[in-house]
């Protein structure tokens, strides 16, 4: 049967070189799916958020050793999706030479070419209603909406107190409701 | 009636050691209270704000994007790859094979150009052409078989056909007949 371990004792693995590949594999095995789901909020295309994702493990392969446990592993590895997301997204930006503006109607665009897009759907809605918030915003309101990450956790992740934190969500989710209330 | 607290001495022995198998991760109990509370508060806050964004509370959390059949099963190991590391002398040994390749093909297959520009033609004398080779040549400058074709028993030798026709003609031909060939044979 396969041992269960807690982050620590993955990070203690990781550090040992006998186990150091076995403890990785178990690593992108307990967090591969919430941080692909962190990362497709944030660039909503597929093949994009893979590419992240690839990046987000390549780079924690290489960091983990000197990861200083001042955060928790989880906290560590969200805060490598979030830059990579949102660097991944500066660089569609700059390489498409599109504003923020348009960054968001692309978005949306993207949102609307998903097979599955139904816009009577209101788990549909919601995503383009999340597209109408600036970056900082829609973070927030992902991470506490979604993965419902306690304000303490996030405030960690983004190095913004809890307060700012607390203020940022309700802005974002009284505009989103605003939007699913009037679309 | 039997004793209720007669197990076995096996089992007995087992109590005697505390029986327990499981293993419970060092300073569990300590933080226990402590995330039990928290995991509490927090409930509470998501209780708040679920009350304060009703449309939003009722949305299910699910994503409707669609992933890729077994997607997830398949991300096992982004380690980065180790980029192919040939050895210097086998890298050496390699380059100098396509130096080499690459050279003898150039040679090969390129013809020196005249000073005006044009490319020098194979010397090729009449004698060295087949008949059919001289066949072919005629009968794409000569219209042959109107000439002729309607004379029997009119034979004609080619060579004589061609005495006036300068050497240089001829290669060009030779030339362009053997690429023909060339490029029509199966590999």
């Amino acid at each position: 049967m396969e041992q269960v371990l807690n982050d620590e004792e993955l990070v203690a693995a990781f550090r040992n070189p006998v186990t150091k590949e076995s403890a990785f594999s178990a690593i992108v095995k307990k967090y591969r799916e919430r941080l692909y789901w962190h990362v497709r909020r944030l660039v909503v295309v597929h093949e994009d958020a893979d590419d992240v994702l690839q990046n987000v493990f390549i780079k924690s392969w290489k960091g983990l050793d000197n990861f200083r446990e001042d955060s928790s592993l989880y906290t560590w590895l969200y805060r490598i999706s979030t830059n990579e997301s949102l660097t991944f997204l500066q660089s569609k930006k700059r390489r498409r030479a599109i504003s923020s503006d348009n960054e968001a109607t692309e978005l949306i665009s993207q949102i609307k070419a998903e097979p599955q897009f139904d816009e009577r759907k209101i788990e549909w809605k919601l995503q383009l209603a999340i597209q109408q918030l600036p970056e900082q915003q829609k973070l927030i309101f992902n991470l506490r909406y979604f993965d419902e990450m306690p304000y303490q956790k996030m405030s960690e992740l983004l190095g913004v107190t809890e307060g700012s934190l607390k203020a940022s969500y309700h802005h974002a989710a009284k505009k989103v409701e605003k939007y699913l209330l009037n679309n | 009636m039997e004793d209720k607290d007669d197990i076995g001495p096996i089992l007995k022995d087992l109590k005697e050691q505390g029986g327990n198998a499981f293993i419970v991760p060092e300073g569990y109990f300590d933080v226990f209270s402590e995330r039990l509370m928290g995991a509490i508060r927090e409930a509470g806050v998501i209780a708040e704000e679920n009350a304060a964004f009703p449309a939003l509370a009722s949305i299910s959390r699910e994503m409707p994007f669609a992933v890729p059949e077994y997607y997830f099963d398949e991300i096992r190991d982004y380690r980065p790859r180790p980029a192919a590391i040939i050895p210097f002398k086998k890298g050496i040994s390699i380059a100098a094979s396509f130096i080499i390749i690459a050279t003898t093909g150039m040679l090969l297959t390129t013809r020196k150009p005249f000073r005006d520009g044009r490319y020098q033609p194979s010397i090729v004398s009449i004698g060295e052409l087949t008949n059919e080779q001289m066949e072919r040549f005629v009968g794409s400058t000569v219209p042959f078989e109107k000439t002729y074709s309607n004379q029997p028993g009119l034979t004609v030798n080619t060579a004589t056909l061609l005495k006036d026709v300068p050497s240089e003609d001829l290669s060009d031909f030779l030339d362009d007949s053997t690429e023909n060939v060339e490029q029509s044979q199966p590999y």
